[in-house]
């Protein structure tokens, strides 16, 4: 398959030149992404969208470690040439100002080579008409589950396409096909004024999330399933604020283990962040029970796929915790060898605009020998996951134990170790009852909710999608959990009151 | 690379044989630096300078149907295929497919030149003003200081099949601290005054910062809670701009019908109002006109309590049979957008902080990006809530405050006090904080 990307060879070399002109190591990334998306809101066509762009950024290194970036959205090889001039005039400006020196680009390994990830129903083999008309009927059919919901579906397909070349002659190009499918669902009762927001999502490499017979079926079994929970939180009460044994779906599982765990092993925080001490990463530590594992890595098909960092260096799977102990943070060459860690290709950025930062892409945080869970995800009720609690002894007469359903995003302040996430519903599960609650913040310190994890429930699901936010860039993220992990009542681990 | 003019002007001539259009097309110069723990620059925060040609384009086509596209610095050359790619993409939205009539633009000033030869000639002044943040913070105690300053030029064209064609010059400036991970402070504008008189204002967050050193024992309970104007623009952003968007108004998404907007519902306390004004000169959030050639202006959104008119852009105005409004510039934070919050006599900040017996001041949230934003309520996480005790910052400690916005706001009790530096007011108003 031809890329786009590999149009842009003279404006390569030009820059590669220059940067040998004037002493200085450059790093030059091209950026192609194609892109359509639609939107319905109960049924109709409220925007559709399809484009093209590209861009090419320029980070140059002088020989006394000073680093500057420049950016343009014309790739020729004239602007490459001024790039790499405009980037070594502020390198060389902000050497005077005490910039704190780059070094470890002389140790990335050389690589000259081509990754493709197929997309069978990618940008190009799908129709923009079939997408328009799955996303109306998704929005339509949502919606009139009831007179009280209203259904916003958006989708959005992207085709990106990434060259990196480094003055040592790496040359690499990658591409990053994927698609999401995501409904936020209200539901209001106009007599009481109450309301309730919920949302489901689907995501992958194409179309084949909503426009194959299984896929279709999978985004409106959920869809279906939240449009009844927002209906019920009408009549739902809030839940006493406190610490509980908790039941997290995936998807809060993935956030617990991006938001609060992946962010601190990322080596650009290694001054900061609570898994390093003196700027060194805490490799060997306990940090959970020995059966909890936490990998990051690119997974062909993923939503969040990258195979290449942005700095042009394989990127590798890495254990960030293995059986319950830290072993390998997400490094890059620029702070790896700083803080004592392995590069492991972890630089992302969201397009040529930016430059790269450690962070992950799939992240998932299992616990092996699970509770068996013998049904698909979608399939899984509240009284499963109550039976499932009661089978392994986990729930017991008179205990009160918290399920928290759907991830309604969070933060972290990797600093000092807080997060914050928030679900869909609560569900209080006793032996005797299951009452719907409303939904309130699940916060805490991250070393506590790791140590409490107390056993995990089902086979892994790693399809819980999001964007990460870092440094004013968002790139996507996927991953998960077990279908549902257990996580113990400790002090430092709060449901926040509403 | 290609002027907006160029850009815009090869635009309208391919869409002369569209039913309608219009196109906004902006060509900018953007230089901005940063510090990462108190050292300037790095892998991770580098100077850039960023040059490029962005905007957006809308066609009627002859059939009705309407087209979205995105103009880059590469439009004019691949014109051709994108006007291919925009007609393949066309859709059927009648109620989207209409290009406002020509109205006068508003008369706004949004450029200082002197910012301009920052950006393009004289970049030694953003280097000069990052340092100097990162000295004053260090002065104030910080151990961990991370900054950036930005600032950029542009010329932006909007022009519409109705006749509109306006070009207009804007620059903008941007600073931020955060001392030790924990207190930030940010700020925007569009003269170079914007990275003057910064030290009193790094100086104050140090002194919440040297306040936070003392942890304390809360109590918890029913609290009144003092959000620092920051926060109260996160709130605003959230609960209220959520709920007065025209589209999640006339969708049914929003905590607001639009029967109540045409009944004037009493849905706030009565001397609670909120505008938008886009028109204030070398105001980040200002411009002439809307993308779509509405003019930019004052928006009366909630007066004295009650539902006036949601935010509107064209397809919305007609959905709804209301008119038009100007709208919020995106990616700016209500008090920069222009919005103005007004909830009773405002006090000045210092004498609400001064006249508070015990009040918990929160300069910070995690979490907000996820509560409800239509039902009002929140849970939200705050690391470092200061304590106020008889009008003094004395200690600080890590809370979680819940209740409902939109309660707060209807409270007899909630009052507003208007900070030096910030264009949205503090609130304080009684929250659950569990400690």
């Amino acid at each position: 398959m031809k890329r786009r990307v590999a149009d842009y060879t003279e404006a390569c070399y030009r820059a590669m030149e220059r940067g040998r002109d004037l002493g200085v190591y450059a790093i030059l990334r091209i950026q192609h992404r194609a892109e359509r998306s639609v939107s319905a809101a109960n049924g109709a066509i409220q925007s559709a969208h399809c484009d093209e762009r590209s861009g090419m950024g320029v980070q140059v290194i002088t020989p006394d470690g000073a680093t500057g970036h420049a950016c343009t959205d014309r790739i020729t090889p004239e602007a490459a040439e001024r790039l790499v001039e405009d980037a070594a005039r502020l390198a060389s400006m902000s050497q005077g100002y005490g910039a704190r020196k780059v070094d470890g680009h002389q140790r990335m390994p050389r690589l000259i080579t081509s990754v493709h990830c197929e997309a069978p129903m990618g940008i190009e083999n799908f129709s923009h008409e079939e997408e328009q008309r799955l996303v109306a009927k998704a929005s339509a059919e949502t919606a009139a589950i009831d007179p009280a919901l209203a259904c916003h579906t958006a989708y959005g397909i992207v085709h990106e396409e990434w060259r990196v070349v480094r003055s040592d002659g790496t040359d690499v190009m990658f591409n990053m096909p994927r698609a999401v499918c995501r409904s936020s669902i209200t539901a209001r009762d106009a007599s009481s004024g109450r309301a309730a927001s919920v949302g489901a999502a689907v995501s992958g490499r194409d179309a084949s999330i909503i426009a194959t017979p299984e896929g279709w079926e999978r985004f409106m079994k959920r869809s279906r399933t939240q449009a009844r929970t927002a209906l019920a939180l009408l009549e739902a009460r809030g839940v006493k604020a406190g610490s509980y044994r908790l039941v997290i779906d995936y998807a809060l599982a993935k956030g617990l283990a991006h938001e609060a765990f992946g962010h601190s092993a990322e080596s650009d925080g290694m001054r900061t962040s609570i898994l390093w001490r003196d700027g060194k990463f805490m490799a060997g530590t306990r940090v959970a029970p020995p059966n909890v594992s936490i990998v990051d890595g690119p997974v062909e098909g993923d939503y969040a796929y990258q195979p290449v960092s942005s700095n042009g260096v394989l990127r590798g799977t890495v254990h960030i915790v293995r059986d319950g102990v830290l072993t390998s943070a997400l490094a890059d060459a620029f702070s790896a060898a700083e803080a004592g860690v392995e590069p492991t290709g972890a630089g992302r950025a969201e397009s040529y605009r930016d430059v790269p930062l450690p962070r992950m892409s799939n992240i998932r945080l299992t616990v092996a020998d699970p509770i068996p869970m013998p049904r698909d995800f979608e399939d899984v009720t509240p009284e499963h996951v109550r039976d499932a609690l009661v089978g392994a002894g986990l729930l017991q007469e008179g205990q009160v134990v918290l399920y928290l359903s759907g991830y309604k995003g969070g933060q972290v302040n990797p600093a000092k170790g807080d997060f914050v996430f928030n679900c869909s519903a609560i569900y209080e599960l006793t032996t005797s009852a299951i009452r719907l609650r409303l939904p309130a913040i699940f916060s805490g310190k991250v070393l506590s909710a790791l140590a409490a994890i107390l056993a995990g429930i089902g086979d892994p699901v790693i399809d819980a999608q999001g964007t990460c936010g870092k440094k004013g860039q968002g790139v996507p993220s996927s991953g998960g959990a077990n279908m549902f992990l257990v996580i113990d009542a400790a002090p430092d681990i709060r449901i926040g009151g509403v | 690379m290609f002027a907006a003019n160029d850009t815009a002007e090869a635009l309208a001539k391919a869409l002369a044989t569209a039913a309608g259009w219009r196109l906004t097309v902006t060509s900018s110069a953007r230089l901005s630096m940063g510090m990462d723990d108190g050292e300037l620059g790095g892998a991770y925060s580098p100077p850039r300078k960023v040059q490029e040609v962005s905007g957006s384009v809308f066609i009627v086509w002859e059939d009705g149907t309407v087209s979205k596209g995105l103009v880059s610095g590469s439009t004019i050359e691949q014109l051709k295929t994108k006007m291919s790619m925009w007609r393949s993409a066309a859709y059927r939205d009648d109620d989207a497919a209409h290009i406002a009539p020509l109205a006068e633009p508003a008369p706004v000033g949004l450029s200082d030149p002197r910012v301009a030869k920052v950006v393009q000639q004289s970049p030694r002044l953003a280097f000069d003003t990052l340092t100097a943040i990162a000295s004053t913070a260090r002065k104030a105690g910080a151990d961990n200081v991370d900054a950036s300053v930005a600032c950029a030029a542009g010329n932006t064209v909007t022009a519409t099949s109705t006749g509109l064609w306006v070009s207009y010059a804007h620059t903008s400036l941007s600073c931020g601290w955060v001392l030790n991970k924990s207190f930030a402070m940010w700020r925007l504008g569009r003269a170079l005054e914007t990275w003057k008189g910064l030290e009193p204002m790094v100086a104050s967050t140090g002194e919440m910062l040297a306040a936070s050193r003392n942890r304390v024992e809360l109590a918890g309970g029913r609290v009144r809670v003092i959000f620092w104007p920051a926060v109260v623009d996160q709130l605003v952003q959230h609960y209220l701009v959520h709920n007065l968007s025209g589209d999640m108004v006339v969708e049914k998404r929003s905590r607001f019908s639009l029967d109540q907007f045409a009944a004037g519902h009493a849905a706030f306390r009565n001397d609670f109002s909120l505008e938008l004004d886009t028109t204030i000169p070398m105001a980040p959030g200002s411009y002439p006109c809307t993308d779509e050639g509405i003019p930019g202006s004052k928006v009366v959104l909630v007066d004295g309590g009650r539902l006036v008119t949601p935010l509107l852009n064209t397809k919305y105005a007609r959905k709804s049979g209301l008119a038009p409004t100007a709208l919020p510039a995106a990616g700016l934070s209500p008090g920069y957008a222009g919005f103005r919050l007004r909830l009773g006599e405002p006090l000045a900040y210092g004498a609400m902080l001064s006249s508070a017996d015990e009040a918990l001041l929160v300069t910070g949230v995690l979490g907000m990006h996820t509560q409800d934003p239509v039902s009002g309520n929140f849970s939200l996480a705050a690391s470092d809530a200061l304590l106020v005790k008889e009008g003094r910052l004395v200690g600080a400690a890590k809370v979680v405050i819940s209740g409902n916005f939109f309660d707060i706001l209807g409270d007899s009790d909630t009052a507003a006090a208007v900070h030096p530096a910030y264009e949205t007011p503090a609130l304080a108003g009684v929250c659950r904080v569990e400690a």
